[in-house]
């Protein structure tokens, strides 16, 4: 075959693009094109045909490939499908599709013709295998590209009440850390990046700015049909700024008629509902809802010191005894932790036309309540401040497959977020953990008197918008190409009052009337090359650009400046598959753009810089996954991978000088300074018996470093923490897991499932490790606790029942210093699914 | 033109039996020795800051150009930072922060009798926050008040000892100061008066007084004992930001020296005199400040010997009329000779510009000598030694591995309070 002879030049190309810039790309793909075009044999013939199930309905998306070929194609949302170019000669055709058993059929291609298929699946029998292997169709495509991803099969957790973040944690490399309970104040951290450096979407749409009430840890594990995990290289059509990675949850795509609709009931007085109705009519007019609640007490038991309040308040000499706190630490029930939140999500539209396989209007409102039990360290007990959050997130998605043409594909999607979200401080109280309380004296230095942490009432507004258009071409089986922009806004007009009054009343300074503004568009383009199946390459290119407008202060002279930066980041990422094993190394030259905090500052504590430029780093990646039948029993499931991550210009406060040694002055100022290395692996590994038990583990170590060698910018103070590593990082943590199944207890299509989880973190300091007596420093300790769920499936998944037990150990858990988890927790779930094909 | 004022009240009455029955309150006055300090045994409490902790160290001494400390694998660390370090006789210090919305916390530090440094007591909550504070005997104090309080004629001060005992507090009325009966005070700067007493500078910004008025209050019972004014100056009391800082001093043979920094700009940066054992200001006692300084005005003032003190500079000269900016830095420094009326730039030291504002430590007397730990962008972090006679700076102790360095104080080894 021609393209036999083209596979030299093609590696030679591939290597060549890793080590020479972008701007080589477009000459690239015109190569690669010119080598198509050249390809193009005379002696093919093309198939075409549709893929049905057993009752006659059409199967969207059902995916075809000749075996031991590179062609495949994806029948579309009508269950069309066309493969052209076709040598002539005998092949064997299998097709595989969500639900349904696999499919093969012997197909003949004869030269110059095109020949038709009709093929009939078969619907899968049992409810697990159903669950099994739905689950792994999407899962297994993600996880089958270059990229050093994890994909989370969310419908095998369905039956449990985990959230989202809750199915996040069982992934490697990945930590969610939380405050408290149900509800509480969440972070994400992947193969050691955390908040800003990480990116989470939902269907592609970032999530950024959607507010509290629609969160990873209480958005339903049920909601998702999968969670993918980009770690280090990010495919363009997130058009992401993150270092550290993407986070992105696929939501039901599902054309059946489904119905999903569970309860749970948990301790603490935890209720979790959850309603999921997709419907789509024969004239291709798609309904899906979902919504759910999330309700709890949070009035778990915590251990901790107190405030004391001297009886009586005064003493013989008029002096009042109470600003201490007992000497030992004691158990208390939460009192003031009530979470709610109800959340509904709609889309409407239309899919498997002809000019959109799906073009969908979403809305999400949501809404959130909650009260605050303490500060920043669990010694400081509130008892009436609360805060409050309201969303609104209209949405537009539109995508098309071979539109005009065949090959080209053109995905739109526009989300505009409206939050409003406050809290209210506005007690005469202190209160102590002891649930005394004493009115608090009426003096602070600020502009409300009364209040246990924020003062008042505050309430603000966020608005962001963003747009992401893709659009991509497949030039033919081995070939195609894509470019990707994103595009996002941000404006803050300051309430120059509002200002005044918190920082230096009467003293509003010019940068307090100047907006601020910033535009970013980050702009990728792709380059997909297929070698039969085999050996899959994606090389690509981003344009990162942003336009920022606000005050800078210069030696006591305030005024607005306009800055722009523009940086390119590019990547590759490869794989190869043998017959159990997959391959895969990837790379990226990866940036993360200032944000609007760093910019312009809170306007409470921080000051912005607007003259920072992007956060800069290098993320390398190798790793293998090995998916092995060791005996018809038994099947050996392993994935590796091995990062290195060189993260440069981190933007933090550092000792800087402005003007020259004469007139100069030195100042503390926001810059980009910090340094970090990361070296890690992340390994899964499982072992299945039949389809009775699986055992499971996975394990994550990190060696994170402080690799700036300097304290300031001007190279004059060392870093004590150089070489080090950076504090209050997870670094080691692993969980085992056992499953075992039943099937058919009391009945046919029921099936027990038993499943235990061992969860392991190692010890975390809380300040830079470097600095200090070990034995006076602050840190969280080892963490060891373990899980256990019991779920009964009925009528193939019909109805389903689960058991879970938490925290068997009733373990003192922390993710934050001082701020104390649940302890044991049992919860019991009703769920009711309903499918119609 | 009213020149002088003293109030009298019934309060000069109270004076009297506070000096007479707070005597007993230190029974164990010191033989006299001409430096008593030098022989001490004991060794030097440093808390110096990475990131947002604090780590507490110690050091023999803090003269020596060529020794350093660090803190890489040694001291205490305390996770968060202080605004305000108080030196408290030989036993350590207390130390607070002011925390904008969030709640003002302190802690109290020494040397246990392994000669490492501990917390005394637990970490304690300043009730209703500070703007201001001081050490008044060997008990710190700190201080609320001011116009944006819910209730504008009340100030909070807070009590801490110096042990493990619980700080308390108390409120009291900022509008009865006699002669100015009505109007509300805010009090700027808690400064040993001896005898359990103490001088603040009360500011009343929004009567249009531009007088320098100080009261002089028991800090046990809270009762004004004197009210003093003089119109040569304005307000006295350092600005930054919220936090204020008290710009009167005692001098060795107990006469108290009123500073002004001249803050609003109406008049020019000074100091007055209350003589020892005198009912109001020196009318023949006027030093105008910012004339011998060519120009500026300052914002610290802290007493070093005799009657010499240091005064902390604001870096750039203000315009007359205008008042300093709450924002401007201020790292230049001078010795001042009350007597001789003598002001000396101290030299020796890094220059202004190579100081960001407030890097400074909190100043330290320790045997006659003056030390400055000071945080530059050229090397670590350093103290200063300053000879008060000659205003001449020597490098000191350097603090390795530090963002900056707070404070420093002396702990005798005899002197560690357990209790």
């Amino acid at each position: 075959m021609l393209l036999g002879t083209v596979k030299p030049e093609l590696i030679y190309l591939g290597a060549t693009m890793q080590k020479s810039y972008v701007n080589l790309l477009p000459l690239i793909i015109l190569v690669l094109w010119s080598i198509r075009l050249d390809a193009q044999a005379p002696s093919s013939g093309s198939l075409s045909g549709v893929v049905r199930n057993a009752k006659g309905d059409r199967v969207q998306n059902a995916s075809l490939y000749f075996d031991k070929t590179e062609y495949s194609t994806h029948a579309d949302s009508e269950g069309k499908f066309y493969i052209r170019s076709l040598p002539q000669g005998q092949y064997r055709l299998t097709i595989s599709a969500m639900g349904y058993d696999l499919y093969k059929a012997n197909i003949a291609i004869t030269a110059g013709k095109n020949m038709t298929h009709v093929a009939i699946l078969k619907q899968c029998i049992s409810a697990l295998d159903e669950v099994s292997v739905v689950g792994k169709s999407g899962v297994l495509e993600v996880k089958e590209t270059p990229f050093n991803v994890v994909a989370l099969d969310a419908k095998s957790h369905y039956n449990a009440t985990l959230d989202v973040a809750g199915l996040l944690d069982k992934a490697s490399g990945v930590k969610i850390r939380e405050s408290g309970g149900i509800g509480s104040d969440m972070n994400i951290t992947l193969n050691g990046f955390t908040g800003r450096n990480i990116r989470v979407f939902m269907d592609g749409v970032p999530m950024q700015g959607m507010g509290s009430a629609f969160q990873l840890n209480n958005i339903p594990v049920n909601i998702a049909e999968r969670i993918e995990v980009y770690k280090g290289v990010v495919p363009i059509e997130f058009g992401a700024d993150a270092l550290g990675g993407v986070i992105n949850i696929v939501t039901n795509r599902t054309r059946n008629t489904t119905l999903d609709a569970s309860y749970s009931i948990g301790s603490f007085n935890t209720h979790k509902s959850n309603i999921s109705l997709n419907h789509t009519f024969k004239s291709g007019i798609s309904l899906q809802l979902n919504a759910f609640q999330n309700y709890s007490d949070n009035d778990y038991k915590v251990k901790t010191v107190y405030r004391l309040f001297a009886e009586g308040g005064n003493n013989d000499d008029g002096w009042s005894q109470n600003a201490g706190w007992s000497t030992d630490s004691a158990w208390f029930r939460r009192f003031h932790d009530t979470y709610r939140n109800e959340t509904v999500m709609a889309r409407v539209g239309i899919v498997g036309k002809k000019w959109a396989d799906r073009m969908l209007f979403g809305l999400t409102l949501g809404q959130e309540k909650k009260d605050i039990q303490h500060g920043s360290e669990m010694k400081y007990a509130f008892g009436e401040r609360t805060a409050h959050s309201k969303s609104i997130l209209p949405s537009f998605v539109y995508d098309k497959r071979n539109l005009i043409i065949e090959g080209l594909s053109v995905r739109v999607n526009g989300n505009f977020n409206y939050q409003k979200s406050g809290t209210v401080d506005t007690t005469s109280y202190k209160y102590s953990w002891t649930g005394e309380r004493v009115p608090i004296g009426g003096l602070r230095g600020t502009g409300v008197s009364y209040g246990e942490a924020g003062f008042g009432v505050t309430e603000f507004t966020n608005r962001n918008e963003s747009a992401t258009a893709n659009i991509g071409y497949r030039i033919d089986h081995s070939h195609s190409v894509a470019i990707n922009s994103v595009a996002t806004n941000y404006t803050r007009k300051p309430v120059l009052a509002d200002i005044a009054q918190r920082l230096y009343p009467g003293l509003p300074t010019a940068a307090d009337s100047m907006s601020r503004s910033s535009f970013q568009n980050i702009l990728g383009i792709e380059y997909r090359f297929s070698y039969k199946r085999r050996w899959n390459t994606n090389l690509f290119a981003k344009h990162y650009r942003i336009d920022a407008s606000g005050p800078q202060s210069d030696e006591g002279l305030t005024y607005r400046k306009n800055e722009n930066a523009q940086k390119m980041g590019y990547g590759i990422a490869t794989t190869y598959f043998f017959t159990d094993l997959q391959l895969k190394a990837s790379a990226e030259k990866a940036y993360r753009l200032p944000n609007d905090r760093e910019l312009f500052g809170d306007e409470i504590l921080e000051v912005g810089n607007i003259t920072l430029r992007p956060e800069q780093s290098n993320n390398y990646n190798i790793g293998f996954t090995l998916n092995k039948k060791l005996s018809p029993a038994y099947t050996l499931y392993v994935d590796w991978s091995g990062y290195y991550r060189d993260t440069y210009d981190f933007i933090q406060t550092a000792l800087d000088r402005i003007g020259d040694d004469l007139n100069g002055i030195s100042v503390y100022r926001r810059a980009n300074h910090g340094r970090v290395t990361r070296l890690g692996t992340d390994v899964e590994t499982r072992i299945y018996y039949k389809n009775i038990a699986t055992l499971g583990a996975t394990m994550t170590y990190m060696d994170i470093r402080d690799k700036a060698k300097y304290k300031d910018l001007s190279g004059n103070l060392v870093n004590g923490n150089y070489n080090y590593r950076m504090p209050n990082l997870p670094y080691f943590f692993w969980h085992v897991d056992a499953s075992y199944y039943v099937h058919n207890l009391m009945g046919r299509g029921n099936t027990l499932n038993l499943n235990y989880t061992f969860n392991f973190v190692d010890r975390i300091y809380r300040n830079a490790i470097a600095y200090g007596d070990r034995d006076t420093k602050d840190f969280i300790a080892k963490q060891v606790y373990s899980d256990l769920s019991a779920t009964y499936i009925m009528k193939n998944g019909r109805y389903n029942v689960s058991l879970e037990a938490r925290n068997l150990e009733n373990a003192i858990l922390y993710d934050n210093f001082s701020l104390q988890k649940p302890g044991r927790r049992f919860s019991l779930k009703l769920r009711y699914f309903f499918i119609k094909r | 033109m009213k020149t002088q004022v003293i109030s009298k009240s019934w309060m000069l009455a109270l004076t009297a039996v506070a000096i007479i029955g707070c005597s007993k309150n230190n029974p164990e006055q010191p033989e006299p020795n001409p430096n008593p300090e030098e022989n001490m045994e004991g060794q030097f409490l440093v808390a110096a800051t990475v990131d947002n902790s604090t780590y507490l160290l110690t050091a023999a001494a803090l003269d020596d150009e060529n020794a350093s400390i660090t803190t890489i694998g040694q001291g205490l660390e305390y996770s968060g930072t202080f605004s305000n370090y108080m030196q408290n006789g030989y036993q350590g210090f207390t130390a607070i922060n002011y925390g904008r919305g969030d709640a003002h916390l302190g802690q109290r530090f020494t040397v246990s009798t392994e000669g490492k440094p501990e917390r005394l007591g637990a970490q304690f909550e300043i009730q209703n926050g500070f703007i201001t504070a001081g050490i008044v005997g060997d008990v710190a104090y700190s201080l609320m008040s001011g116009g944006r309080s819910s209730d504008p004629t009340l100030a909070t001060i807070n009590r801490i000892p110096m042990s493990a005992g619980d700080p308390s507090h108390k409120f009291f009325k900022v509008n009865e100061f006699p002669g100015f009966e009505g109007r509300n005070a805010a009090l700027l700067g808690i400064a040993d008066a001896g005898n359990g007493s103490f001088y603040t500078g009360l500011d009343f910004p929004s009567d249009n007084l531009d007088d320098v008025i100080i009261a002089k209050i028991n800090a046990n019972s809270l009762a004004t004992e004197a009210v003093y004014s003089d119109t040569r100056l304005t307000v006295s009391g350092g600005f930054y930001k919220s936090a204020r800082y008290s710009q009167i001093e005692s001098a060795a043979d107990g006469d108290v020296f009123v500073f002004s920094g001249n803050n609003p700009g109406t008049k020019k940066a000074g100091a007055l005199v209350i003589r020892k054992g005198g009912l109001g200001f020196d009318k023949d006692y006027y030093w105008d400040l910012e004339e011998a300084s060519g120009g500026y005005r300052f914002r610290r003032v802290w007493h070093i010997v005799e009657d010499k003190f240091l005064l902390e500079f604001y870096n750039e000269k203000i315009e007359s009329g205008t008042a300093a900016n709450i924002d401007n830095a201020a790292s230049q420094f001078a010795i001042v000779d009350m007597s001789e009326k003598k002001l000396t730039w101290i030299s020796g030291m890094p220059a202004k510009s190579d100081i960001p504002d407030l890097s400074v430590s909190w100043p330290y007397v320790f045997a006659g000598k003056l030390y400055i730990g000071v945080t530059t962008s050229t090397e670590d972090p350093r103290y200063y030694v300053i000879n008060p006679e000659t205003a001449i700076a020597k490098k000191g102790l350097s603090v390795k591995n530090a963002s900056s360095i707070d404070a420093a104080t002396f702990v005798q080894y005899s002197g560690i309070a357990k209790k």
